[in-house]
């Protein structure tokens, strides 16, 4: 009689582990996809102004980050059932409907830190991550599944406060401290300041990388940690599997070393033109306010506390500061958090209205698509190594005023298909000023790589129509 | 209301160690910048003609409290890593 119960259900037993199985390695999969767009993304809140300054070569650069990245990552230790705690409610489900929330989730915050990648705007990372999985919550279990506010934590005092107040603290801090910097050193030997600034700023960026490993790995690490608990691979209570650690590690790491420049590029040469003082000042002044924050308990995004920082360091120098630039990224740091929670709550109607591993499939299959879209888009105006410090004119920005990031933001993730096509007939006319335009900026960049020339703003205006061409 | 008052209580302590941190601790870095530049005296031919050793000492002294911060800040970030692993406890925990 048992052998007969037994083979009746071991096979469809068999087959639902199967596939349950693969869910949760998709869903890593997923996750670790996420922290390396995690490490491109966030390379230029430590290193855009050292590689503005020449304080460090590109690839140095994000080689040193990547490693202390790399390090910082193995520094984390609490563990981790815990992310997101405090603002979503996901004690209610568990097992194969947490794991589609949580991969849901996870492919709103990928899909929106690439495209603002793909816009060049430093946007948070942790912000695309909790926002997909608010998304996703509110469509899963409605609006109550959110702690909107309640005491210090919540999404208006975890989220909404810290990302209001770090880019003024940052930029306050970083303008006196600039101003204080010239003052001090405008009788100083030009040529010992700038060699004493530039040491400066690479052990200043250096903490910055390391606390960045240490905060953020953390987060994919609990991502999986929950993933691993739906599963029911281990249990709430289990300590972290070294696996997770080490593969967290070295996703944030890969992810850094890629170098996300044209955020760099953004960061280091687009808000202000960074001399090695102000570099010095701002990253000490990010560093300081990430790490003291955390302490206080009311802990800053790395990425606004490095763009006000950087801001900051331009207001207190005196020097131009490129409002509409700012202004993009203030827009894109709104967005982030609905725009994310949006197209997780879509995924995971899609997926759960398919259902099962075939509705997983499905988004998965979507991601990996529209990242692949988003990436040959990338390659019609290249920003590398050659060209990271050349900052396309002030007349650039204005093609993608705050206004028009938006609608941009939604063509790109919602309606691929339509906006390709017209970007295809727009490019093609453009095609032949793309590559004279990038041909010059190479040649610039490598003859004055030593002396850091403005960029020439009418001989670059060639390279308007790539960035203008999106629809 | 009450996350409004935590959270502009918390700023203000931030604001205060960013403050002394963050805009403090270049403005020492800018200071040994220009001792050391202002502790050698140089000839025409370039060489140093006269050195003033208490300047320069001073310039060292600022450059390691520079690097007795950056320490700190190390530790701090890996003090729950060495409070976990190696049973170190920093910064009062």
């Amino acid at each position: 009689m048992a052998t007969a119960w037994q083979s009746k259900f071991r096979l469809p037993h068999t087959g639902r582990v199967t596939a349950e199985l693969l869910v949760l390695l998709i869903v890593i999969a997923t996750a670790l996809a996420f922290d390396f767009t995690n490490g491109f993304h966030d390379t230029a809140n430590a290193m855009a102004t050292s590689i503005a300054t020449g304080a460090l070569k590109p690839r140095v650069a994000v080689g040193l980050s990547a490693v202390l990245n790399l390090i910082g990552a193995f520094l984390s230790v609490e563990v981790a059932a815990t992310v997101a705690k405090g603002i979503v409610q996901l004690d209610a489900v568990s097992g194969q409907d947490l794991l589609l929330i949580v991969f849901a989730g996870l492919v709103g915050g990928i899909l929106w830190n690439v495209a603002t990648w793909l816009f060049g705007l430093p946007s948070s990372s942790s912000h695309a991550l909790f926002g997909g999985l608010i998304g996703t919550t509110i469509a899963a279990l409605g609006w109550n599944g959110v702690i909107w506010s309640d005491g210090s934590s919540g999404v208006l005092g975890k989220i909404m406060l810290p990302a209001l107040l770090a880019p003024v603290v940052a930029a306050l801090v970083a303008s006196i401290g600039t101003w204080a910097v010239y003052r001090i050193t405008a009788a100083a030997d030009p040529g010992i300041r700038r060699k004493g600034f530039r040491i400066g700023q690479i052990g200043s960026a250096s903490l910055v990388s390391l606390a960045h490993g240490t905060n953020d790995a953390q987060k994919t690490m609990g991502v999986i940690f929950l993933a691993l608990v739906a599963h029911g691979t281990v249990t709430k209570d289990d300590e972290l599997p070294l696996w997770v650690m080490a593969s967290c590690a070295v996703a944030i790491a890969l992810g850094t070393y890629l170098g996300g420049w044209r955020i760099i590029r953004t960061l280091g040469k687009g808000l202000v033109d960074i001399d090695s003082p102000q570099g010095l000042a701002a990253e000490t002044s990010s560093a300081a306010i990430i790490l003291s924050s955390a302490h206080f308990g009311l802990p800053l995004s790395t990425t606004q506390t490095a763009t006000g920082s950087i801001l900051g360091s331009g207001i207190g120098k005196g020097a131009e500061v490129r409002w509409s630039v700012m202004g993009r990224m203030a827009v894109a740091w709104l967005l982030t958090l609905p725009m994310a929670g949006l197209v997780g709550a879509t995924c995971w109607a899609l997926a759960h209205g398919i259902g099962g591993l075939p509705g997983v499939l499905v988004v998965f299959t979507l991601l990996v698509g529209l990242c692949g879209f988003m990436w040959l888009r990338s390659r019609r105006d290249r920003v590398d190594t050659t060209n990271v410090n050349v900052w396309p004119g002030d007349a650039a920005p204005a093609g993608t005023s705050p206004a028009g990031t938006s609608p941009n933001g939604e063509v790109t993730i919602a309606s691929a298909p339509a906006g390709a096509a017209e970007a295809d007939a727009t490019a093609a006319q453009a095609r032949p000023a793309v590559s004279a335009a990038t041909a010059f900026e190479s040649v610039t960049a490598q003859a004055g790589a030593a002396s850091r020339p403005e960029p020439p703003e009418a001989d670059s205006a060639p390279s308007l129509p790539t960035r203008r061409a999106r629809p | 209301m009450q996350t409004l008052i935590d959270a502009l209580s918390s700023l203000w302590h931030v604001l205060v160690a960013a403050l002394i941190l963050g805009a403090g601790l270049p403005a020492v870095f800018a200071l040994g910048v220009r001792l050391l530049s202002s502790a050698d005296t140089v000839d025409d031919e370039g060489g140093v003609a006269r050195r003033n050793h208490v300047v320069m000492a001073g310039a060292y002294a600022c450059f390691g409290l520079i690097v007795a911060a950056v320490l700190t800040g190390i530790l701090y970030t890996a003090k729950a890593f060495l409070a976990a692993r190696l049973g170190i406890h920093l910064f009062g925990e």
